[in-house]
Protein backbone atom coordinates (compact mmCIF):
# COMPACT_ATOMS: atom_id res chain seq x y z
CA UNK A 1 0.00 0.00 0.00
CA UNK A 2 1.34 3.32 -1.14
CA UNK A 3 2.08 5.74 1.83
CA UNK A 4 0.67 9.12 1.13
CA UNK A 5 2.34 12.27 2.63
CA UNK A 6 -0.05 14.48 3.40
CA UNK A 7 -3.53 14.38 5.72
CA UNK A 8 -5.97 14.82 2.14
CA UNK A 9 -9.23 16.59 2.80
CA UNK A 10 -11.61 14.18 0.71
CA UNK A 11 -15.56 15.26 0.19
CA UNK A 12 -18.48 12.32 -0.44
CA UNK A 13 -21.19 13.89 -2.49
CA UNK A 14 -24.38 11.79 -2.93
CA UNK A 15 -27.96 12.49 -2.83
CA UNK A 16 -28.99 9.46 -0.53
CA UNK A 17 -27.56 9.39 3.13
CA UNK A 18 -27.75 5.86 3.30
CA UNK A 19 -24.66 5.97 0.31
CA UNK A 20 -22.33 8.87 2.41
CA UNK A 21 -22.76 6.41 5.40
CA UNK A 22 -21.70 3.36 3.55
CA UNK A 23 -18.70 5.36 1.59
CA UNK A 24 -17.55 6.98 5.22
CA UNK A 25 -17.34 3.93 6.46
CA UNK A 26 -15.51 2.36 3.15
CA UNK A 27 -12.59 5.23 3.95
CA UNK A 28 -12.60 5.19 7.93
CA UNK A 29 -9.49 3.85 7.96
CA UNK A 30 -7.93 5.68 5.49
CA UNK A 31 -5.40 8.54 5.99
CA UNK A 32 -8.33 11.07 4.79
CA UNK A 33 -10.30 13.71 6.63
CA UNK A 34 -13.54 12.78 4.70
CA UNK A 35 -16.09 15.52 4.74
CA UNK A 36 -19.59 14.07 3.28
CA UNK A 37 -22.91 15.75 1.61
CA UNK A 38 -25.82 15.13 0.10
CA UNK A 39 -25.57 19.30 -1.85
CA UNK A 40 -23.25 19.98 -4.91
CA UNK A 41 -23.57 23.44 -4.01
CA UNK A 42 -22.41 22.67 -0.57
CA UNK A 43 -19.36 20.70 -2.17
CA UNK A 44 -18.35 23.34 -4.30
CA UNK A 45 -18.28 25.88 -1.35
CA UNK A 46 -16.03 23.50 0.33
CA UNK A 47 -13.66 23.73 -2.75
CA UNK A 48 -13.15 27.11 -2.99
CA UNK A 49 -12.63 27.39 1.23
CA UNK A 50 -10.35 24.89 1.89
CA UNK A 51 -7.98 22.39 -0.33
CA UNK A 52 -9.45 19.58 -1.40
CA UNK A 53 -7.53 17.00 -2.70
CA UNK A 54 -10.32 14.64 -3.90
CA UNK A 55 -14.26 14.69 -4.51
CA UNK A 56 -16.27 11.28 -4.99
CA UNK A 57 -19.52 12.58 -6.78
CA UNK A 58 -22.65 10.49 -7.58
CA UNK A 59 -23.79 10.48 -11.05
CA UNK A 60 -27.22 11.61 -10.75
CA UNK A 61 -28.45 14.18 -8.43
CA UNK A 62 -30.91 16.58 -7.60
CA UNK A 63 -30.26 20.05 -9.40
CA UNK A 64 -26.32 19.38 -10.89
CA UNK A 65 -24.96 16.16 -12.48
CA UNK A 66 -21.56 14.47 -11.04
CA UNK A 67 -19.63 15.81 -14.11
CA UNK A 68 -21.24 18.80 -13.85
CA UNK A 69 -20.43 19.61 -10.46
CA UNK A 70 -16.38 18.32 -10.96
CA UNK A 71 -16.35 20.54 -13.84
CA UNK A 72 -17.06 23.23 -11.74
CA UNK A 73 -14.85 21.80 -8.71
CA UNK A 74 -11.47 21.56 -11.63
CA UNK A 75 -12.07 25.17 -12.60
CA UNK A 76 -11.77 26.21 -9.00
CA UNK A 77 -9.03 23.30 -8.27
CA UNK A 78 -7.77 22.19 -11.27
CA UNK A 79 -5.16 20.02 -8.79
CA UNK A 80 -8.55 18.04 -7.07
CA UNK A 81 -9.07 14.35 -8.36
CA UNK A 82 -12.61 13.84 -9.36
CA UNK A 83 -14.26 10.21 -8.82
CA UNK A 84 -17.63 9.46 -10.36
CA UNK A 85 -19.95 7.03 -8.99
CA UNK A 86 -22.47 6.14 -11.18
CA UNK A 87 -25.56 3.57 -10.45
CA UNK A 88 -26.18 3.79 -14.34
CA UNK A 89 -23.38 2.08 -15.70
CA UNK A 90 -19.78 3.55 -16.64
CA UNK A 91 -20.91 5.37 -20.05
CA UNK A 92 -23.55 7.23 -17.84
CA UNK A 93 -20.85 9.79 -16.65
CA UNK A 94 -19.14 9.91 -20.23
CA UNK A 95 -20.18 13.24 -21.28
CA UNK A 96 -18.09 15.86 -23.55
CA UNK A 97 -15.75 17.80 -21.65
CA UNK A 98 -15.97 15.39 -18.58
CA UNK A 99 -12.27 13.52 -19.68
CA UNK A 100 -10.10 16.60 -18.21
CA UNK A 101 -12.15 17.03 -14.93
CA UNK A 102 -13.33 13.13 -13.87
CA UNK A 103 -10.21 11.19 -13.04
CA UNK A 104 -12.03 7.65 -13.44
CA UNK A 105 -15.80 6.57 -13.33
CA UNK A 106 -16.52 3.72 -10.49
CA UNK A 107 -19.62 1.80 -10.93
CA UNK A 108 -21.94 1.03 -8.36
CA UNK A 109 -22.07 -0.97 -6.58
CA UNK A 110 -18.47 -0.01 -5.88
CA UNK A 111 -15.78 -2.12 -4.81
CA UNK A 112 -14.72 -0.73 -1.28
CA UNK A 113 -11.22 -2.07 -1.71
CA UNK A 114 -11.16 -0.75 -5.29
CA UNK A 115 -11.93 2.49 -4.28
CA UNK A 116 -9.87 2.73 -1.44
CA UNK A 117 -6.81 1.77 -3.58
CA UNK A 118 -8.13 4.06 -6.55
CA UNK A 119 -8.11 7.57 -4.59
CA UNK A 120 -4.48 6.33 -3.03
CA UNK A 121 -3.04 5.61 -5.70
CA UNK A 122 -4.31 9.04 -7.39
CA UNK A 123 -3.17 11.09 -4.75
CA UNK A 124 0.10 8.99 -4.29
CA UNK A 125 0.65 10.40 -8.00
CA UNK A 126 -0.41 13.78 -7.39
CA UNK A 127 1.68 14.07 -4.74
CA UNK A 128 4.68 13.40 -6.61
CA UNK A 129 3.74 14.69 -10.10
CA UNK A 130 2.04 18.38 -8.68
CA UNK A 131 3.97 21.23 -8.31
CA UNK A 132 1.77 22.37 -5.86
CA UNK A 133 1.77 19.21 -3.40
CA UNK A 134 5.91 19.21 -4.10
CA UNK A 135 5.86 23.22 -3.29
CA UNK A 136 4.94 22.58 -0.16
CA UNK A 137 6.56 19.25 0.78
CA UNK A 138 9.65 21.25 0.36
CA UNK A 139 8.17 23.63 2.62
CA UNK A 140 7.47 21.24 5.10
CA UNK A 141 9.77 18.67 4.55
CA UNK A 142 12.51 18.74 7.25
CA UNK A 143 9.41 18.94 9.72
CA UNK A 144 7.72 16.10 7.95
CA UNK A 145 10.83 13.76 7.39
CA UNK B 1 -59.45 -4.87 -76.74
CA UNK B 2 -60.70 -6.65 -73.40
CA UNK B 3 -57.64 -6.97 -71.08
CA UNK B 4 -59.34 -10.06 -69.30
CA UNK B 5 -59.82 -12.41 -72.71
CA UNK B 6 -56.88 -12.68 -74.89
CA UNK B 7 -59.44 -14.10 -78.08
CA UNK B 8 -62.62 -12.14 -77.92
CA UNK B 9 -65.94 -14.94 -78.08
CA UNK B 10 -66.81 -15.34 -81.39
CA UNK B 11 -70.34 -16.21 -83.06
CA UNK B 12 -71.05 -20.12 -83.68
CA UNK B 13 -73.31 -20.35 -87.05
CA UNK B 14 -75.01 -24.00 -87.14
CA UNK B 15 -76.76 -25.13 -90.18
CA UNK B 16 -76.33 -28.43 -91.98
CA UNK B 17 -76.41 -26.71 -95.86
CA UNK B 18 -73.12 -25.44 -96.73
CA UNK B 19 -74.72 -22.21 -98.93
CA UNK B 20 -76.98 -21.49 -95.44
CA UNK B 21 -73.71 -21.22 -93.59
CA UNK B 22 -71.78 -19.25 -96.50
CA UNK B 23 -74.87 -16.65 -96.52
CA UNK B 24 -74.63 -15.85 -92.21
CA UNK B 25 -71.07 -15.72 -92.30
CA UNK B 26 -70.89 -13.36 -95.08
CA UNK B 27 -73.34 -11.30 -93.49
CA UNK B 28 -71.36 -11.21 -90.37
CA UNK B 29 -68.30 -11.14 -91.36
CA UNK B 30 -68.54 -7.12 -91.85
CA UNK B 31 -68.90 -7.33 -87.77
CA UNK B 32 -65.12 -8.22 -87.54
CA UNK B 33 -65.68 -10.79 -85.29
CA UNK B 34 -64.32 -14.31 -85.28
CA UNK B 35 -66.94 -16.85 -87.07
CA UNK B 36 -67.02 -20.43 -86.65
CA UNK B 37 -69.28 -22.57 -88.56
CA UNK B 38 -70.59 -26.02 -87.78
CA UNK B 39 -73.05 -28.38 -90.01
CA UNK B 40 -74.65 -30.83 -87.55
CA UNK B 41 -75.56 -30.59 -83.75
CA UNK B 42 -73.29 -32.60 -82.14
CA UNK B 43 -69.98 -30.50 -83.96
CA UNK B 44 -72.15 -27.41 -82.39
CA UNK B 45 -72.29 -29.24 -79.41
CA UNK B 46 -68.78 -29.80 -79.65
CA UNK B 47 -67.46 -26.49 -80.31
CA UNK B 48 -69.83 -24.83 -78.07
CA UNK B 49 -68.14 -26.87 -74.99
CA UNK B 50 -64.99 -26.01 -75.64
CA UNK B 51 -64.75 -22.66 -76.02
CA UNK B 52 -66.91 -19.41 -75.32
CA UNK B 53 -69.24 -17.80 -77.66
CA UNK B 54 -71.18 -14.50 -77.32
CA UNK B 55 -74.07 -16.03 -79.90
CA UNK B 56 -74.88 -19.04 -81.07
CA UNK B 57 -77.25 -19.13 -84.38
CA UNK B 58 -78.72 -22.44 -84.33
CA UNK B 59 -80.50 -23.62 -87.85
CA UNK B 60 -84.07 -25.48 -86.43
CA UNK B 61 -84.08 -27.76 -89.28
CA UNK B 62 -81.15 -30.21 -89.52
CA UNK B 63 -81.42 -33.88 -89.76
CA UNK B 64 -80.33 -36.27 -86.96
CA UNK B 65 -80.23 -33.94 -84.01
CA UNK B 66 -82.87 -30.81 -84.94
CA UNK B 67 -82.23 -27.28 -83.48
CA UNK B 68 -84.46 -27.81 -80.67
CA UNK B 69 -82.86 -30.78 -79.72
CA UNK B 70 -79.50 -28.61 -79.84
CA UNK B 71 -80.62 -25.97 -77.74
CA UNK B 72 -81.49 -28.45 -75.04
CA UNK B 73 -78.33 -29.97 -74.82
CA UNK B 74 -77.03 -26.63 -74.81
CA UNK B 75 -79.40 -25.22 -72.09
CA UNK B 76 -78.91 -28.73 -70.05
CA UNK B 77 -75.01 -27.56 -69.98
CA UNK B 78 -73.25 -25.23 -66.99
CA UNK B 79 -71.07 -23.76 -69.57
CA UNK B 80 -73.29 -22.98 -72.17
CA UNK B 81 -76.49 -22.50 -70.03
CA UNK B 82 -76.50 -19.20 -70.43
CA UNK B 83 -75.17 -18.33 -74.22
CA UNK B 84 -77.55 -16.49 -75.79
CA UNK B 85 -79.46 -18.82 -79.03
CA UNK B 86 -81.08 -17.44 -82.23
CA UNK B 87 -83.00 -20.05 -83.90
CA UNK B 88 -83.20 -19.31 -87.18
CA UNK B 89 -86.22 -20.62 -89.38
CA UNK B 90 -88.26 -20.17 -92.51
CA UNK B 91 -91.04 -17.65 -92.20
CA UNK B 92 -93.25 -20.30 -94.02
CA UNK B 93 -92.86 -22.49 -90.66
CA UNK B 94 -95.55 -23.52 -88.13
CA UNK B 95 -95.95 -20.83 -85.81
CA UNK B 96 -96.03 -23.56 -83.17
CA UNK B 97 -92.25 -24.18 -84.33
CA UNK B 98 -91.29 -20.44 -82.82
CA UNK B 99 -93.28 -21.22 -79.39
CA UNK B 100 -91.25 -24.20 -79.01
CA UNK B 101 -87.83 -22.55 -79.87
CA UNK B 102 -88.47 -20.38 -77.41
CA UNK B 103 -89.62 -22.94 -74.79
CA UNK B 104 -85.95 -24.85 -75.60
CA UNK B 105 -84.02 -21.80 -74.56
CA UNK B 106 -84.07 -20.10 -78.05
CA UNK B 107 -83.79 -15.85 -77.33
CA UNK B 108 -84.44 -14.98 -80.12
CA UNK B 109 -85.84 -15.49 -83.94
CA UNK B 110 -84.87 -14.85 -87.35
CA UNK B 111 -86.92 -15.73 -90.13
CA UNK B 112 -85.25 -16.96 -93.90
CA UNK B 113 -85.28 -14.93 -96.04
CA UNK B 114 -83.91 -12.54 -93.69
CA UNK B 115 -82.37 -9.04 -94.29
CA UNK B 116 -78.64 -8.94 -93.70
CA UNK B 117 -78.84 -6.08 -91.89
CA UNK B 118 -81.53 -7.70 -89.26
CA UNK B 119 -79.16 -10.51 -89.04
CA UNK B 120 -76.03 -8.15 -87.79
CA UNK B 121 -78.56 -5.88 -85.83
CA UNK B 122 -79.24 -8.98 -83.98
CA UNK B 123 -76.04 -10.15 -83.47
CA UNK B 124 -74.45 -7.05 -82.59
CA UNK B 125 -76.88 -6.87 -79.79
CA UNK B 126 -75.71 -9.86 -78.29
CA UNK B 127 -72.42 -9.42 -78.90
CA UNK B 128 -72.26 -6.31 -77.27
CA UNK B 129 -74.03 -7.69 -74.13
CA UNK B 130 -71.63 -10.43 -73.82
CA UNK B 131 -68.60 -7.52 -73.95
CA UNK B 132 -70.61 -5.76 -70.98
CA UNK B 133 -71.35 -9.15 -69.07
CA UNK B 134 -67.62 -9.63 -69.38
CA UNK B 135 -66.50 -5.71 -68.45
CA UNK B 136 -68.94 -6.37 -65.56
CA UNK B 137 -67.33 -10.13 -64.55
CA UNK B 138 -63.59 -8.66 -64.66
CA UNK B 139 -65.06 -5.43 -62.77
CA UNK B 140 -66.27 -7.61 -60.46
CA UNK B 141 -62.97 -9.92 -60.22
CA UNK B 142 -61.14 -6.79 -59.88
CA UNK B 143 -63.39 -5.27 -56.60
CA UNK B 144 -63.06 -8.83 -55.46
CA UNK B 145 -59.32 -8.37 -55.61
CA UNK B 146 -58.97 -5.07 -54.28
CA UNK B 147 -61.43 -5.95 -51.18
CA UNK B 148 -59.04 -9.21 -50.64
CA UNK B 149 -55.92 -6.48 -50.74
CA UNK B 150 -57.77 -4.32 -48.73
CA UNK B 151 -58.64 -6.83 -45.86
CA UNK B 152 -54.77 -8.05 -46.32
CA UNK B 153 -53.61 -4.39 -45.64
CA UNK B 154 -55.95 -3.98 -42.76
CA UNK B 155 -54.78 -7.15 -41.27
CA UNK B 156 -51.18 -6.30 -41.79
CA UNK B 157 -52.03 -2.93 -40.31
CA UNK B 158 -53.23 -4.64 -37.21
CA UNK B 159 -50.33 -6.74 -36.85
CA UNK B 160 -47.88 -3.97 -37.45
CA UNK B 161 -50.16 -1.42 -34.66
CA UNK B 162 -49.79 -4.78 -32.32
CA UNK B 163 -46.70 -4.43 -32.89
CA UNK B 164 -46.07 -1.13 -32.46
CA UNK B 165 -47.88 -1.46 -29.16
CA UNK B 166 -45.60 -4.54 -27.91
CA UNK B 167 -42.59 -2.35 -29.33
CA UNK B 168 -43.56 0.60 -26.91
CA UNK B 169 -44.41 -1.04 -24.16
CA UNK B 170 -41.31 -2.90 -24.56
CA UNK B 171 -39.79 0.39 -25.02
CA UNK B 172 -41.13 1.27 -22.05
CA UNK B 173 -40.24 -1.55 -20.32
CA UNK B 174 -36.63 -0.81 -21.36
CA UNK B 175 -36.70 2.84 -20.05
CA UNK B 176 -37.84 2.14 -16.48
CA UNK B 177 -35.73 -1.42 -16.58
CA UNK B 178 -32.54 1.55 -17.13
CA UNK B 179 -34.05 3.13 -14.01
CA UNK B 180 -35.04 0.57 -11.76
CA UNK B 181 -31.41 -0.85 -12.71
CA UNK B 182 -30.60 2.27 -11.37
CA UNK B 183 -32.98 2.15 -7.86
CA UNK B 184 -31.50 -1.39 -7.09
CA UNK B 185 -27.62 -0.90 -7.96
CA UNK B 186 -28.08 2.37 -5.08
CA UNK B 187 -29.27 0.95 -2.07
CA UNK B 188 -27.36 -2.38 -3.16
CA UNK B 189 -24.27 -1.06 -3.03
CA UNK B 190 -24.38 0.50 0.16
CA UNK B 191 -25.54 -2.79 1.24
CA UNK B 192 -22.52 -4.57 0.20
CA UNK B 193 -20.02 -1.92 1.08
CA UNK B 194 -21.78 -1.95 4.49
CA UNK B 195 -21.59 -5.58 5.12
CA UNK B 196 -17.80 -5.54 4.64
CA UNK B 197 -17.51 -3.00 6.72
CA UNK B 198 -19.72 -4.42 9.24
CA UNK B 199 -17.75 -7.76 9.21
CA UNK B 200 -14.52 -6.02 9.79
CA UNK B 201 -15.88 -4.32 12.99
CA UNK B 202 -17.17 -7.91 14.26
CA UNK B 203 -13.19 -9.03 13.46
CA UNK B 204 -12.27 -5.94 15.38
CA UNK B 205 -14.78 -6.61 18.22
CA UNK B 206 -13.94 -10.01 18.77
CA UNK B 207 -9.80 -9.15 18.65
CA UNK B 208 -11.34 -6.87 21.39
CA UNK B 209 -12.90 -9.41 23.21
CA UNK B 210 -10.05 -12.01 22.92
CA UNK B 211 -7.69 -9.28 24.58
CA UNK B 212 -9.80 -9.11 27.20
CA UNK B 213 -10.66 -12.98 28.03
CA UNK B 214 -6.83 -13.51 28.08
CA UNK B 215 -6.04 -10.50 30.16
CA UNK B 216 -8.88 -10.20 32.40
CA UNK B 217 -7.55 -8.64 35.47
CA UNK B 218 -4.96 -6.21 33.47
CA UNK B 219 -5.90 -2.40 33.96
CA UNK B 220 -6.64 -1.56 30.53
CA UNK B 221 -3.29 0.85 30.35
CA UNK B 222 -1.21 -1.45 31.58
CA UNK B 223 -3.14 -4.14 29.58
CA UNK B 224 -1.71 -3.00 26.55
CA UNK B 225 1.66 -4.77 26.81
CA UNK B 226 3.17 -4.43 23.70
CA UNK B 227 2.71 -8.56 22.97
CA UNK B 228 -0.81 -8.52 23.89
CA UNK B 229 -1.39 -5.47 21.69
CA UNK B 230 0.28 -7.22 18.93
CA UNK B 231 -2.05 -9.86 18.81
CA UNK B 232 -5.17 -8.68 20.42
CA UNK B 233 -5.90 -5.16 19.46
CA UNK B 234 -7.48 -3.81 22.88
CA UNK B 235 -9.87 -0.75 22.02
CA UNK B 236 -11.19 2.25 24.68
CA UNK B 237 -14.40 2.12 26.39
CA UNK B 238 -15.81 4.91 23.40
CA UNK B 239 -13.99 3.26 20.99
CA UNK B 240 -16.02 0.49 21.42
CA UNK B 241 -19.30 2.53 21.92
CA UNK B 242 -18.71 4.39 18.79
CA UNK B 243 -18.05 1.12 16.99
CA UNK B 244 -20.85 -0.54 18.16
CA UNK B 245 -23.01 2.33 17.28
CA UNK B 246 -22.23 2.69 14.05
CA UNK B 247 -22.43 -1.14 13.63
CA UNK B 248 -26.00 -0.59 14.52
CA UNK B 249 -26.95 2.03 11.92
CA UNK B 250 -24.55 -0.58 9.33
CA UNK B 251 -26.99 -2.96 9.54
CA UNK B 252 -30.12 -0.94 9.93
CA UNK B 253 -29.30 0.98 6.18
CA UNK B 254 -28.65 -2.70 5.01
CA UNK B 255 -32.34 -3.10 5.87
CA UNK B 256 -33.40 0.06 4.39
CA UNK B 257 -31.58 -1.03 1.26
CA UNK B 258 -32.88 -4.40 0.89
CA UNK B 259 -36.92 -3.66 1.62
CA UNK B 260 -36.39 -0.79 -0.72
CA UNK B 261 -35.21 -3.07 -3.13
CA UNK B 262 -38.08 -5.82 -2.29
CA UNK B 263 -40.58 -2.89 -2.81
CA UNK B 264 -38.60 -1.99 -6.34
CA UNK B 265 -39.41 -6.33 -7.45
CA UNK B 266 -42.71 -6.17 -5.71
CA UNK B 267 -44.16 -3.46 -8.60
CA UNK B 268 -41.76 -4.98 -11.23
CA UNK B 269 -43.34 -8.44 -10.43
CA UNK B 270 -46.61 -7.31 -11.11
CA UNK B 271 -45.71 -5.00 -14.24
CA UNK B 272 -43.92 -7.37 -16.43
CA UNK B 273 -45.53 -10.80 -15.62
CA UNK B 274 -47.86 -11.84 -17.95
CA UNK B 275 -49.18 -15.17 -16.24
CA UNK B 276 -50.50 -12.70 -13.54
CA UNK B 277 -52.21 -10.90 -16.45
CA UNK B 278 -55.76 -11.61 -14.78
CA UNK B 279 -58.91 -9.95 -14.06
CA UNK B 280 -58.60 -9.68 -10.37
CA UNK B 281 -60.33 -7.38 -7.98
CA UNK B 282 -57.41 -4.84 -6.42
CA UNK B 283 -57.43 -1.70 -4.69
CA UNK B 284 -56.78 1.10 -6.98
CA UNK B 285 -54.68 2.96 -4.09
CA UNK B 286 -52.17 -0.18 -3.87
CA UNK B 287 -51.91 -0.45 -7.80
CA UNK B 288 -50.66 3.92 -7.82
CA UNK B 289 -48.10 2.74 -5.19
CA UNK B 290 -46.89 0.07 -7.12
CA UNK B 291 -46.79 2.32 -10.25
CA UNK B 292 -45.17 5.49 -8.07
CA UNK B 293 -42.31 2.93 -7.28
CA UNK B 294 -41.70 1.84 -10.69
CA UNK B 295 -41.20 5.50 -11.76
CA UNK B 296 -39.02 6.06 -8.70
CA UNK B 297 -36.39 7.29 -10.83
CA UNK B 298 -38.20 9.31 -12.84
CA UNK B 299 -40.10 10.79 -9.78
CA UNK B 300 -37.36 11.79 -7.38
CA UNK B 301 -35.45 14.35 -8.81
CA UNK B 302 -37.80 16.94 -9.64
CA UNK B 303 -41.32 15.89 -8.45
CA UNK B 304 -42.78 16.54 -5.05
CA UNK B 305 -45.66 13.76 -5.07
CA UNK B 306 -48.96 14.68 -3.08
CA UNK B 307 -51.50 11.68 -2.48
CA UNK B 308 -55.18 12.52 -1.32
CA UNK B 309 -56.40 8.84 -1.46
CA UNK B 310 -59.87 8.61 -0.91
CA UNK B 311 -61.77 5.19 0.08
CA UNK B 312 -62.53 3.66 -2.86
CA UNK B 313 -64.26 0.52 -3.23
CA UNK B 314 -61.80 -2.93 -4.80
CA UNK B 315 -61.90 -2.37 -8.62
CA UNK B 316 -62.15 -5.24 -11.32
CA UNK B 317 -59.48 -5.05 -13.60
CA UNK B 318 -56.55 -6.36 -15.43
CA UNK B 319 -53.86 -4.83 -12.79
CA UNK B 320 -50.97 -5.05 -15.09
CA UNK B 321 -53.05 -3.56 -17.78
CA UNK B 322 -54.12 -0.49 -15.36
CA UNK B 323 -50.61 -0.26 -13.80
CA UNK B 324 -49.34 0.51 -17.01
CA UNK B 325 -51.90 3.20 -17.63
CA UNK B 326 -50.93 4.78 -14.31
CA UNK B 327 -46.99 4.45 -15.31
CA UNK B 328 -47.73 6.07 -18.85
CA UNK B 329 -49.44 9.12 -16.69
CA UNK B 330 -47.03 9.33 -14.13
CA UNK B 331 -43.99 9.43 -16.69
CA UNK B 332 -46.21 11.65 -18.85
CA UNK B 333 -46.12 14.01 -15.83
CA UNK B 334 -42.78 13.88 -14.86
CA UNK B 335 -41.84 14.50 -18.46
CA UNK B 336 -44.05 17.77 -18.50
CA UNK B 337 -42.38 18.93 -15.23
CA UNK B 338 -39.20 18.12 -16.86
CA UNK B 339 -35.88 19.75 -15.24
CA UNK B 340 -37.96 22.73 -13.43
CA UNK B 341 -39.33 21.75 -9.73
CA UNK B 342 -42.68 20.69 -10.09
CA UNK B 343 -45.68 18.70 -7.97
CA UNK B 344 -47.91 15.48 -9.27
CA UNK B 345 -51.07 15.07 -7.34
CA UNK B 346 -52.42 11.59 -6.84
CA UNK B 347 -56.11 11.66 -5.96
CA UNK B 348 -58.58 8.99 -5.81
CA UNK B 349 -61.97 8.91 -5.13
CA UNK B 350 -65.56 7.47 -5.85
CA UNK B 351 -67.41 8.46 -8.88
CA UNK B 352 -70.90 8.36 -10.41
CA UNK B 353 -69.20 5.82 -12.79
CA UNK B 354 -67.14 3.78 -10.25
CA UNK B 355 -63.57 5.06 -8.95
CA UNK B 356 -61.92 8.15 -10.55
CA UNK B 357 -58.07 8.32 -10.37
CA UNK B 358 -56.51 11.63 -11.09
CA UNK B 359 -52.55 12.32 -12.30
CA UNK B 360 -52.39 15.94 -11.67
CA UNK B 361 -48.96 17.69 -12.60
CA UNK B 362 -48.23 21.28 -12.57
CA UNK B 363 -46.13 21.08 -16.07
CA UNK B 364 -47.03 23.90 -18.53
CA UNK B 365 -49.86 22.54 -19.44
CA UNK B 366 -51.34 21.42 -22.68
CA UNK B 367 -52.67 23.75 -25.76
CA UNK B 368 -56.37 23.63 -26.04
CA UNK B 369 -55.53 22.65 -30.01
CA UNK B 370 -53.12 19.54 -28.35
CA UNK B 371 -55.99 18.55 -26.10
CA UNK B 372 -58.16 16.60 -28.82
CA UNK B 373 -55.55 14.84 -30.53
CA UNK B 374 -53.44 13.33 -27.25
CA UNK B 375 -54.62 10.19 -27.00
CA UNK B 376 -54.18 9.71 -31.12
CA UNK B 377 -51.42 7.34 -31.55
CA UNK B 378 -48.14 8.87 -32.47
CA UNK B 379 -49.16 12.03 -31.35
CA UNK B 380 -46.32 13.69 -29.63
CA UNK B 381 -44.79 16.91 -28.51
CA UNK B 382 -41.78 15.51 -27.31
CA UNK B 383 -38.30 16.11 -29.38
CA UNK B 384 -37.41 13.35 -32.08
CA UNK B 385 -36.34 9.95 -30.23
CA UNK B 386 -37.55 11.54 -26.65
CA UNK B 387 -41.27 9.89 -26.87
CA UNK B 388 -43.28 7.31 -29.25
CA UNK B 389 -46.69 8.70 -29.00
CA UNK B 390 -48.36 5.99 -28.11
CA UNK B 391 -48.04 5.94 -24.18
CA UNK B 392 -51.11 7.48 -23.71
CA UNK B 393 -52.72 6.36 -26.75
CA UNK B 394 -51.98 2.73 -24.93
CA UNK B 395 -53.79 4.14 -21.84
CA UNK B 396 -56.88 5.61 -23.24
CA UNK B 397 -56.74 1.97 -25.03
CA UNK B 398 -56.28 0.19 -22.04
CA UNK B 399 -58.64 2.24 -20.24
CA UNK B 400 -61.31 1.80 -22.68
CA UNK B 401 -61.24 -1.98 -22.99
CA UNK B 402 -62.22 -2.08 -19.20
CA UNK B 403 -65.51 -0.02 -19.73
CA UNK B 404 -63.71 2.85 -18.61
CA UNK B 405 -62.64 6.97 -19.59
CA UNK B 406 -59.57 8.39 -19.79
CA UNK B 407 -60.04 12.45 -19.85
CA UNK B 408 -57.69 15.02 -20.24
CA UNK B 409 -58.00 18.79 -18.63
CA UNK B 410 -55.54 21.55 -19.12
CA UNK B 411 -54.91 25.47 -18.90
CA UNK B 412 -52.51 26.42 -20.91
CA UNK B 413 -49.54 27.42 -18.45
CA UNK B 414 -51.19 25.65 -15.63
CA UNK B 415 -50.19 22.08 -15.66
CA UNK B 416 -52.36 19.16 -16.83
CA UNK B 417 -54.94 16.87 -15.48
CA UNK B 418 -55.67 12.88 -16.40
CA UNK B 419 -58.56 11.31 -15.01
CA UNK B 420 -59.06 7.99 -15.51
CA UNK B 421 -63.08 7.00 -14.42
CA UNK B 422 -63.04 3.26 -13.89
CA UNK B 423 -66.37 0.88 -13.25
CA UNK B 424 -65.99 -1.52 -10.53
CA UNK B 425 -66.32 -4.31 -12.73
CA UNK B 426 -65.88 -3.78 -16.70
CA UNK B 427 -68.50 -3.84 -18.67
CA UNK B 428 -71.01 -3.48 -15.61
CA UNK B 429 -72.97 -0.45 -14.79
CA UNK B 430 -71.94 0.45 -11.13
CA UNK B 431 -73.86 -0.16 -7.98
CA UNK B 432 -73.93 2.11 -5.36
CA UNK B 433 -73.45 1.37 -2.52
CA UNK B 434 -72.40 -2.27 -3.07
CA UNK B 435 -69.06 -1.40 -4.21
CA UNK B 436 -67.50 -4.20 -2.73
CA UNK B 437 -68.26 -6.77 -5.04
CA UNK B 438 -68.84 -10.83 -5.20
CA UNK B 439 -65.55 -11.76 -6.57
CA UNK B 440 -66.36 -14.22 -9.32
Amino acid sequence: MKQLKERHVVVLVDDEPEVLSALRRALRREPYQVLATSRPAEALRWVEAIDVSAVVSDQRMPGMTGTELLGRVSERSPATMGVILTAYGPEAAVVPGARRSVECIIAKPWDDGMLRTALREFLFERELEDPRWSARFDRKGSKVF
Amino acid sequence: MEPSSPRPAGILVVDDRADGLRTVSAVLSELGERIVTASSGQEALRLALDEDFAVILLDVRMPDMDGFETASFLRSRPKTRHTPIIFVTGIDENPHHIERGYAVGAVDCLFKPFLPEVLRSKVRFFLDLHRKTEDLASANARLKAEIGERKRVEVERDRAQAELLQGQKLQATGQLAAGIAHEINNPTSYILSNLATVREYLKELSEHLQGSLEEPLASPVQGSSPAATARHRKMGKDEVRLLLQDFESAIADCLTGAERIRNIVRGLREFVHPDEALLRQVDLRQLLENSVELCTNELKYQVTLHREFQDVPPVTCFPVQIEQVFVNLLVNAAQAIGNRKGEIHLRTARDPEGVVVSVRDTGPGISSENLGKLFLPFFTTKPVGKGTGLGLHVAYKIVHAHGGRLEARSVEGKGAEFLVHLPIKPGLPPENGSGEGNGR
